[in-house]
């Protein structure tokens, strides 16, 4: 009976054992099943957050080159790349717009291989009257065509742009942007490009990236014009110096004018007075010794410089008016070279072809500015050297333009010149000083005022020429004066 | 004798400059102007008739053999995207490569392998290395275009098989593959390599078993109607995540089949043939893998484990270099599963992964692969085709 109920006993014990088996397999199993839909979901969770990773870091690096770039086609170019490489859509297009024409022009795209379709999206435009645009002109952040949409306006785009679903975002100020971008696929290959869905996290990359270029457009926009309007005041500043400065030259030179004219007139007669008184000692002491007589000629020769100076501060406060006759250039030059007490070691050469034209000019004028020329010329040449007077027939050209010469009785191919050249072997002017030269008062000389050249302009400018100059350090200056030929 | 090859590749999403890129830096990297044979691996993003054409005019018109992967894999970079493009130039004056194409492997899977079978014969020489076969992943059965194949082929020694079969991102529509001009679906490129030369191969594996034995209690070719007497779908269902049927190609690979492998390769294979179930059929509740199933079939669900994966390319290399020593492979061909890319392994560890494979079988060898719905790769010198593995050969 014992053995019977042990045994009894013993079977309930291992259906019992049986049975916990059998619940604790089915507990295993349901924690393996549970484990295994964990582990599927953590790898789809791995992929998209991968996806998620890189387009934020391409995004990122995206927003440092754009901060890099000034150049807006180049801004987009990197755009589209994105666009297609990292968010996988398979087209895009940015149009820009038109102030005048108040269309959205295309400015690029990606996506068009085919060479029918590239023809056709490289002709695309939108007008800004486009009703299905209008949305985005009242603040909308964008407008989404979906492949199962039923807006008709929406849909007729559709085949416009070559895509099936599209979404535009506006770039730039909102309510007037400057630029669009569209992008989206076409109906073939749908499960390969990323879909056009209206809900936040389908647009979640493309709203980040319009965002970006949003303000990296009106950042754009605003520096340009900027840039613009700085460069405006920049010249209008530039300007106004300019007229001031000639404003203040002007007045400079009219009262130095007038200086000039009261000084050597008071200071003209003086010298006068000490010249006679000169001459009479010179006369009644004719055996008187010899430091007497030096002293005096050295009151003669500084008496003549002073007169010189007051010639030219006479000349110069007061230009008169040419008196121009036919007259030869040959007499001209060598009338200037006898009038001139030429060092020895200073060489002249003169070349003036026979049948040069007569000019038509004052003569006692240019007689003073060749002078004028050559003395400047000896003066720079201290240790000797050559000079050489040349004269060819020449037409008007824009030589040097120095003084901005627009003179109309000049201008024009058909009136003929004469130049005339005096060129020296000296040692040259420094180009700091080329555009002083023709200044009042400017001069590198210890002796003298600074007012030849600017007395030679006068005179030149006066019989309807010209002067100009080139010079070359170390190899010497050549000052050439252009006058019209007599009735050309 | 010599054998120049390099790899180039591309990721511009115009079909035309994606070819043109590719062929151009394999050129370069050969040190070639006009190769004798090209690699071509592909993803369905492009299209494919432009894409072809492109290589076929940038390679002179070079004969080609190829298919669409789930990615590509060159050295150093696995891309899978969309839009990537790998080839590889080969000129040799010690290989030769004569390419065919079956169509037709929906259906009658065992006709292909005879077909492809009679066309190689023509070309069967005592050289003959290996032949590289490209078949349609989404309907492909190995086991009757094996038999067939061998039964047909008028070869003393078995001809060794490598491969890896055609995906297509995940969107079970339309795989292609690609035989000179040809851009083909549902059908087989393939090429047979030749001349002076051997082949150094690894197969490996990263599955565990999970949760008890199951039993097939009804199938029929490599369709599996029933499990443990209900529909195969309805035996796995509890497995599976929300979506699944939406899903099914990313969701199936985290849960494969484990049957045990035959006694005479289990040795050099490990305890279990991994088995990817390829479809469903919603209607009838069965799934299809890529070979032949019989009733009372045994197998275990199994799943990947990261770091047998990670073991497993360790291994893998190993079996390689073993055979090769101190040589230099000339090119390598790499098959991997999809399910061992993206879908199981975050990038850096991916990229991680492919380099110090790379690395340990040697520097600067010219390097292409593609991401798979199956793998194609010999054990024990059995021809095989394998699910969730990666397969290597290394041409030396």
């Amino acid at each position: 009976m014992a053995s019977g109920k042990n045994n009894t006993q013993s079977t309930s014990d291992q259906i019992q054992e049986l049975t916990r088996l059998k619940q604790e397999n089915k507990k295993l199993s349901d924690q393996v099943k549970r484990l295994i839909k964990a582990e599927t979901r953590l790898y789809i969770y791995q992929q998209e957050l991968d996806t998620q990773l890189n387009e934020y870091q391409k995004l990122y690096e995206l927003s440092k080159k754009f901060n890099e770039q000034f150049n807006l086609q180049k801004i987009f170019e990197y755009a589209l790349e994105y666009i297609i490489h990292v968010l996988e859509y398979e087209r895009v297009l940015f149009f820009r717009k038109s102030s005048e024409s108040g269309f959205f022009s295309l400015l690029a795209s990606d996506g068009y291989y085919d060479e029918k379709e590239k023809t056709i999206i490289s002709k695309i435009s939108i007008s800004s009257d486009e009703r299905f645009l209008f949305p985005l002109f009242n603040g909308t952040e964008y407008i989404i065509c979906t492949s199962y949409s039923d807006n008709r306006r929406l849909i007729r785009c559709r085949e416009k742009l070559l895509m099936n679903e599209y979404v535009i975002y506006p770039l730039g100020a909102r309510n007037w942007p400057a630029y669009l971008m569209v992008i989206g696929n076409s109906a073939g290959n749908a499960g390969i490009y990323r879909k056009i869905d209206d809900n936040e996290d389908a647009l979640l990359g493309s709203g980040n990236l319009a965002g970006l270029l949003s303000s990296v457009v009106e950042n754009h926009i605003y520096y340009s014009n900027m840039e613009k309007a700085y460069h405006q005041e920049m010249l209008a500043k530039e300007a106004l110096k300019s007229a001031q400065e000639e404003l203040i030259r002007k007045e400079k030179l009219f009262i130095l004018g007038q200086l000039a004219g009261f000084v050597g007139h008071e200071i003209r007669n003086p010298l006068g007075v000490i010249n006679n008184a000169v001459y009479y000692l010179k006369n009644i002491l004719p055996d008187t010794d010899d430091d007497v007589k030096e002293y005096l000629d050295i009151i003669k020769q500084e008496v003549q410089n002073s007169e010189r100076i007051i010639n030219d501060l006479m000349d110069f406060s007061r230009t008169k008016a040419p008196h121009s006759v036919q007259t030869s250039v040959p007499d001209l030059v060598s009338q200037c070279i006898n009038k001139i007490d030429l060092p020895r070691n200073i060489d002249i050469a003169i070349d003036i072809p026979d049948n040069l034209p007569f000019i038509f000019a004052d003569p006692f004028q240019i007689d003073q500015v060749l002078v004028n020329l050559v003395t400047n010329a000896v003066q720079a040449m201290p240790e000797g050297g050559l000079i050489c007077i040349n004269a060819r027939p020449s037409v008007y050209q824009d030589k040097n333009n120095n003084a901005g010469f627009t003179d109309e009785r000049i201008s024009g191919d058909s009136t003929q010149f004469v130049e005339i050249s005096v060129k020296d072997s000296g040692t040259g002017i420094n180009p700091e000083n080329m555009n002083n030269l023709f200044q009042p008062l400017f001069t590198t000389k210890t002796k003298g005022i600074g007012l030849g050249l600017v007395i030679c302009k006068n005179l030149v400018e006066a019989n309807n020429g010209r002067i100009f100059v080139i010079s070359e350090v170390g190899a010497g200056t050549t000052f050439s004066i252009e006058l019209p030929v007599a009735g050309g | 004798m010599s054998t120049k090859a390099g790899v180039g590749n591309s990721i511009n999403r115009n079909p035309v400059e994606a070819g043109k890129e590719a062929v151009a830096q394999a050129l370069e990297n050969a040190g070639i102007n006009k190769p004798d044979f090209l690699f071509v691996f592909a993803t369905v993003g492009y299209n494919q008739e432009v894409l072809l054409k492109s290589i076929r005019e940038a390679s002179f018109g070079a004969p080609l053999s190829g298919c669409s992967g789930e990615g590509i894999i060159t050295r150093g970079t696995a891309v899978e995207s969309n839009f990537c493009v790998a080839v590889m130039a080969i000129k040799s004056t010690e290989l030769r490569f004569d390419n065919y194409y079956v169509e037709d492997v929906k259906n009658e899977a065992g006709t292909a392998g005879e077909t492809l079978a009679k066309k190689i014969n023509k070309k069967l020489t005592a050289d003959n290395l290996a032949c590289f076969i490209f078949p349609d992943g989404l309907t492909f059965n190995f086991a009757p275009f094996l038999s067939m194949f061998e039964k047909s082929l008028q070869d003393k020694k078995p001809l060794l098989l490598f491969g890896g079969l055609a995906a297509d991102n995940c969107e079970s529509q339309q795989t292609f593959q690609y035989h000179n001009d040809l851009v083909l679906s549902e059908a087989v490129s393939c090429v047979l390599m030749s001349g002076i030369g051997n082949i150094a191969w690894g197969i490996t594996h990263g599955c565990i078993p999970v949760g008890t034995r199951r039993t097939i209690t009804k199938g029929s070719g490599n369709i599996i109607y029933e499990i443990d007497g209900m529909p195969a779908i309805d035996a796995l269902s509890d497995y599976f995540e929300d979506g699944w049927k939406t899903q099914w190609n990313k969701i199936s690979l985290n849960l494969c089949l484990g049957f045990k492998t035959p006694e005479n390769i289990k040795s050099n294979y490990g305890e279990y043939v991994v088995r990817y179930m390829m479809s469903k059929d919603g209607e009838n509740g069965s799934v299809k893998i890529q070979t032949d199933v019989v009733n009372g079939t045994e197998f275990w669900i199994v799943r990947r484990d990261k770091d047998l994966i990670k073991n497993g390319v360790r291994e893998l290399s190993r079996q390689i270099t073993e055979k090769i020593g101190d040589k230099k492979p000339k090119f390598v061909l790499h098959f991997d599963c999809v399910g061992r890319g993206k879908l199981v392994f975050r990038e850096r560890e991916k990229i991680k992964l492919i380099k110090t494979l790379q690395k340990d079988i040697g520097e600067d060898i010219p390097w292409i692969g593609f991401y798979t719905y199956g793998e194609i790769g010999p054990v024990a010198d059995s021809n095989f085709s394998h699910n969730l593995t990666a397969v290597v050969a290394a041409i030396y």
